[in-house]
């Protein structure tokens, strides 16, 4: 039984770029950014890193795996070191670097991730749920990747623990200018931070544009049983009952000032 | 990869075979495991061949499936097929370098791999067409004599049943764990033995730690479901023998019966 | 007395540390008072570690109290021959869709709690044909669980806990695993069985577009209850729930946000139509 679990994906991400990638369970999503460190081959078709192809025969899969770092779903499932700093070093030491540039490195990251230095030489199993995740970060931000590719950071977290890790990954970016992809099913969670959206359906690229573009296809979005946020849902009944409002909104404060506006003029 | 073991995996469809009582098939494929050493001669493997074959076709399985199954274990099959086509003593048919393969070699590897492969099919058809808590059913009551003697019957039931479907979760789960690991540059594949089993520490501690949690969470649902063990409890399937059943035992008699008669004494 | 009364109820964990010697104490519920009424919607919010699955699970016995008490059905259940009598009555649904799934066929599994009450075999028949009826998986009786997807696999478990015919179904964070349509899938399930079955729910979540339909919210923050009240009395308190970790649905938020601006409008509105009703009054009366 096989099927494609991708088709015809062409996508071009310039560095720099914070990019969101939604879609439902099973639109593949995680099969494609698995494509992108070179975890899955294409069946056919090509993946290019920095213009190189990546399934060249002399392509370094090791160098390009730590250049796109690759968080999988609930990361905290892959700690298996005695204490939160060994367990950041793992990545650093698998890339053969010295024990001094392996520390230093797994030192920047637990800063980078804001983890407080009182957690580093516990077990990371006695840690709560929010801040095993973001040691498993961690562990990724350690090799110094220059994209950084995280599949549901959110999942099972509290509406805080949400928030605070997409607070935290998109100052790391403001600070590094990493290239960031953000895998969620939740448009409410990322339309705040990205600058573009990939809209996954069934193996293909559904939608790619800017978050207001993508939104304004909200119903079509409903179809494939995703949900533009409710802000969306908001100005567009607002719009019907008359009143004048801006319907291309993403964001809540977006919202009011335009809810503000309607009203006064 | 991973997926592609058959052993334990049942496939859901309506057949004679699948309505049979797990009794009767474990009965049947015990005796038709003893039926494979019992032949040596040709006319006794092609009578187990036509009785696998048809019983394959009555379970409505496609064939496919066993031979998915045969790929877990090619590498034993090579393996045993290889140490008694070369180092079996007799006439040499073929000799090349060190190696010759002898007239009797040929005989005994040729008979090695079509039990090996009836062996691992005839096993899979059962596991197949019986889902794993009704085998386990079928053992428990098998084996339910045993109870006198204090031997936990149910609870060895339970557990088989219980591991049987966490298997193809844990594989899963061995996946991603091993993913997760390369994309942090870990390397499994490279590396002398002490250095390989050293890589295997960053997906071991891992899967027992998941493998752990999810025993007690399933400890912990059991319980709010009111298990409390084998005594008090009904069976939602339980095992009646039908008509069909006594048949069925009629048939593998018939079966033995030629094995013997065809397969050892008459040539 | 209602279908689940619990009295000055407190819950200790005792830390350990490696020889065994007492390394402290965690107070996970302190002093919780709750009366629940049979057919009621109950949702219990918190953010993680607040308290609210240790409370959940004193509810289907399977902790017991360190101090107080907890009534089932007014029966207490840190009585040991109320245990399968309780477990009986409160059934309990779990995060992990994965772990909490014994059978290998839809079907067997939900059959699996009516067996261990030593149901005859012709009712069981009957009850887990029923229960999957009635969360929509009957369909699917034959299936492995291994093929399902999250949300059914949740609809399951539910059926399994609704073959054993309790008052009342304890939902521990059942959805914190679910993309949105599981979400749902599970949240109109439980809500049916509340209607049509009348069956007392308690849904545990951290969700709180979940919570709309409740009749009544508890909020807990490090083992007590915070807030508790009707969904529109919790939601009109933003400030506190943002205090307390939790965040409400974006419709409350710009409300809020608009009423703080200066606009007349109500606090605790939950629905997009009661946001542009608002709205509406206001821009006629200018």
């Amino acid at each position: 039984m096989e099927y494609a679990a991708l088709k015809d994906i062409n996508l071009v991400i310039p560095e720099g770029q914070f990019i969101g990638l939604i879609g439902h369970t099973g639109s593949g999503k995680s099969t494609l950014v698995q494509h992108l460190n070179g975890l899955l081959a294409p069946t056919s078709g090509n993946v290019y890193y920095n213009g190189a192809d990546i399934h060249d025969k002399d392509y370094n899969k090791k160098e390009l795996r730590s250049k796109v770092g690759l968080v999988f779903q609930y990361p905290e499932h892959q700690l298996f070191e005695i204490d939160v700093f060994s367990d950041v070093c793992f990545g650093p030491k698998n890339l053969g670097l010295d024990k001094k540039e392996t520390e230093l490195r797994a030192y920047a990251a637990l800063k980078q991730v804001g983890l407080e230095d009182a957690y580093f030489y516990q077990s990371p199993f006695d840690l709560s749920g929010g801040q095993k995740r973001r040691v498993a970060i961690a562990g990724v931000l350690a090799m110094k990747p220059e994209v950084l590719i995280l599949d549901e950071p959110t999942a099972g977290l509290d509406p805080k623990g949400r928030d605070e890790i997409l607070d935290q990954i998109a100052r790391l970016r403001e600070e590094t200018g990493m290239t960031v992809v953000l895998v969620s099913h939740s448009m409410e969670d990322v339309a705040k931070y990205v600058d573009r959206i990939i809209v996954m359906n069934r193996g293909q690229v559904m939608f790619d544009n800017a978050p207001r573009e993508v939104f304004r296809h909200y119903k079509e979005l409903e179809e494939v049983g995703l949900a533009a946020p409710q802000v969306t849902y908001i100005m567009q009944a607002l719009k019907k009952s008359g009143l004048n409002v801006d319907t291309d909104i993403t964001t809540i404060q977006e919202a009011k000032t335009s809810i503000l506006n309607a009203l006064k003029g | 990869m991973l997926r592609d073991i058959t052993l334990g995996q049942y496939y859901q469809t309506d057949s004679v075979i699948h309505r049979l009582d797990p009794r009767v098939k474990l009965a049947t494929t015990i005796c038709y495991i003893i039926s494979l050493f019992i032949v040596d001669n040709l006319i006794g493997y092609v009578i187990a061949g036509l009785f696998l074959a048809l019983v394959i076709k009555l379970s409505k399985v496609p064939p496919k499936f066993m031979i998915r199954g045969m790929k877990s274990i090619l590498f034993l099959l090579i393996i045993a097929v290889g140490f008694n086509l070369f180092l079996t003593p007799g006439e040499t048919l073929v000799a090349f370098w060190k190696l010759r393969i002898t007239k009797e070699g040929g005989r005994l590897a040729a008979f090695m791999a079509i039990r090996l492969v009836f062996l691992i099919m005839g096993s899979s058809v059962m596991t197949l067409t019986t889902t794993p808590n009704n085998l386990t059913d079928g053992m428990e009551k098998l084996l339910g004599p045993l109870k006198r003697i204090r031997v936990p019957v149910h609870e060895i039931s339970m557990m088989m049943s219980i591991a049987l479907r966490f298997i193809p979760i844990l594989l899963e789960e061995t996946d991603k764990i091993m993913k997760a690991q390369i994309a942090r540059g870990a390397d499994f594949e490279n590396g002398n033995l002490i250095k390989k089993a050293k890589s295997l520490v960053p997906l071991l501690v891992p899967l027992f730690i998941s493998a752990f949690r999810r025993a007690n969470d399933l400890a912990m649902a059991m319980e709010a479901r009111c298990y409390r063990g084998g005594e008090h409890r009904t069976k939602m399937k339980p095992l009646v023998y039908h008509k069909r059943d006594g048949i069925a035992y009629g048939v593998v008699v018939c079966y033995l019966a030629l094995c013997i008669i065809f397969g050892k004494i008459l040539l | 007395m209602g279908i689940i009364e619990t009295k000055d109820l407190v819950f200790e964990y005792i830390r350990r540390d490696e020889e065994g010697n007492v390394e402290g104490i965690t107070r996970a519920v302190d002093n919780v008072n709750l009366d629940i009424k049979q057919g009621d919607f109950v949702a219990i919010l918190g953010h993680n570690g607040s308290g609210k699955s240790t409370l959940a699970k004193h509810i289907n016995a399977i902790l017991y109290p360190t101090e107080g008490t907890v009534w089932v059905d007014g029966k207490d259940t840190s009585r040991e021959e109320n245990l399968w009598d309780v477990r009986q009555e409160a059934g309990m649904v779990f995060q992990n869709p994965d772990n909490q799934i014994i059978g290998q066929v839809v079907e067997e599994d939900v059959g699996f709690g009516p067996e261990n009450l030593g149901i005859p075999t012709k009712e069981i028949w009957e009850r887990v044909e029923e229960s999957l009826k009635a969360v929509g998986m009957y369909e699917f009786r034959k299936h492995s669980p291994n093929k399902l997807s999250g949300g059914q696999k949740q609809r399951v478990s539910i059926a399994g806990v609704i073959a054993m015919h309790p008052k009342c179904i304890v939902l521990d964070e059942p959805t914190a695993m679910l993309d949105p349509n599981g979400r749902k899938e599970v949240i109109r399930a439980a809500r049916a069985l509340n209607d049509v079955e009348e069956i007392t729910i308690i849904l545990i979540t951290h969700y709180m577009e979940e919570i709309i339909h409740a009749n009544k919210v508890f909020v807990m923050d490090k083992g007590k209850i915070a807030m508790e009240g009707t969904p529109r009395e919790i939601f009109s308190q933003v400030e506190k729930l943002k205090a307390l970790r939790l965040d409400v649905p974006q419709v409350t938020l710009l409300a809020h946000e608009l009423k703080k601006s200066g606009l007349a409008i109500p606090e605790g509105i939950l629905t997009c139509e009661e946001l542009v009703a608002a709205l509406g009054r206001l821009n006629r009366r200018k």
